[in-house]
């Protein structure tokens, strides 16, 4: 992978934005999508959203937690260093934070005010996750088809007792014989 | 379910195996392979810790199954513990994602692949935004938290706020609501 001054610079960048967003990710990754985007897309113009979309979709496809988008974002600017540099900077802070919650876990089970800030903080994150959604949306969706196409699968997925990967499958299928 | 033996702490190779078993058998969000895993096959814990634990680790920033095998792995293991449960977790789906991408690049320029994956990625967003939506249903009939949620957009897309200012302005509004029972 190439590694020369320049993509050092990069990588300690996309090293310090994971490490700050890595204590701020609340309720997964997802909510965090908004800022990605514009140190990815917007600020530095390493891809375009459609690729950023794209990673997320390949994540979600595949085994294992979705998270693992963020290392292949990582990837697309430093190739294997990168992806171990953003999943690596991303579980800095759970890491850290989960390793002091297991040596003070009745305490925090305990705790009255966990509920409160829970319930505060759930609209705000919904919202996080909502700009992000709408951000992909903008990349992926750029014809009407394509938009009630996101629309109708969204609808269907509501349904829980519906396999996500099936309606993944299907739209692979439907995006690749229609020409989306 | 049969009756439930009682629940006896892993050994650190036996802990491995049963993380990497959930990284590599978890299409479509890992958390009830989680609990297949670590509460129905190998009976490390009961119904009530998983819950408990869970609760935890979903009040903690960070991944929830991701959060919550190195939470085990700590309680379990310590320090080192809590390293090995998250590598086994992550290392096979983290090969099995670069791999997928390595193939996209050498075949994106096939249009069915590119059309194939543009569906995906349409798919993809669309159960972000169901995710997203059933994560309301907690408040959803409730008017001043879609408005909160409503601002945290606005701050987030029209005004471009990074996501830590939104969730310190919106975040401290709405726990101060959610004490005086407006939430």
């Amino acid at each position: 992978m190439s590694a020369d001054v320049a993509d050092a610079g990069l990588l300690i960048d996309m090293a310090w934005l994971y490490l700050k967003l890595s204590f701020l990710c609340i309720g997964g990754t997802i909510p965090l999508i908004p800022d990605m985007h514009r140190f990815f897309v917007e600020s530095r113009g390493l891809m375009t959203t459609q690729q950023f979309a794209s990673y997320v979709a390949l994540a979600q496809a595949a085994p294992g937690p979705n998270i693992l988008y963020v290392a292949l974002l990582g990837h697309h600017v430093g190739g294997i260093t990168g992806a171990l540099t953003t999943l690596g900077a991303i579980s800095v802070g759970p890491f850290v934070l989960v390793s002091l919650a297991a040596r003070v876990f009745s305490r925090l089970a305990a705790n009255p005010w966990r509920e409160t800030v829970l319930a505060g903080l759930a609209p705000v994150t919904v919202g996080l996750m909502l700009a992000g959604c709408l951000l992909l949306l903008r990349g992926v969706a750029d014809t009407w088809a394509a938009l009630l196409f996101g629309a109708a699968l969204a609808a269907f997925l509501l349904f829980p007792r519906l396999n996500p990967l099936v309606v993944l499958a299907v739209a692979a299928i439907v995006g690749s014989v229609s020409g989306l | 379910m049969a009756e439930s033996p009682k629940p006896c702490t892993p050994g650190k190779r036996e802990m491995m195996l049963g993380f990497l078993e959930v990284g590599i058998s978890a299409f479509g969000g890992a958390l009830p392979w989680l609990r297949r895993v670590v509460v129905e096959r190998r009976a490390w814990l009961d119904e009530r810790e998983f819950t408990e634990v869970l609760t935890i680790c979903q009040a903690i920033p960070g991944p929830n199954v991701v959060n919550c095998a190195v939470f085990l792995g700590t309680r379990w293991h310590g320090s080192l513990g809590g390293a090995l449960a998250f590598v086994s977790l992550l290392a096979a789906p983290l090969c099995v994602v670069l791999a997928l991408v390595t193939a996209h690049q050498a075949l994106g320029d096939v249009p069915a692949v590119r059309h194939g994956v543009n569906g995906l990625a349409i798919a993809a967003t669309a159960y972000l935004t169901a995710m997203t939506l059933r994560m309301a249903r907690p408040f959803a009939r409730n008017t001043r938290a879609w408005a909160l949620c409503a601002v945290a957009v606005a701050l987030s897309l029209g005004a471009e706020w990074s996501m830590g200012w939104v969730l310190l302005s919106c975040g401290i509004v709405g726990v101060y609501a959610a004490r005086r029972r407006w939430l």
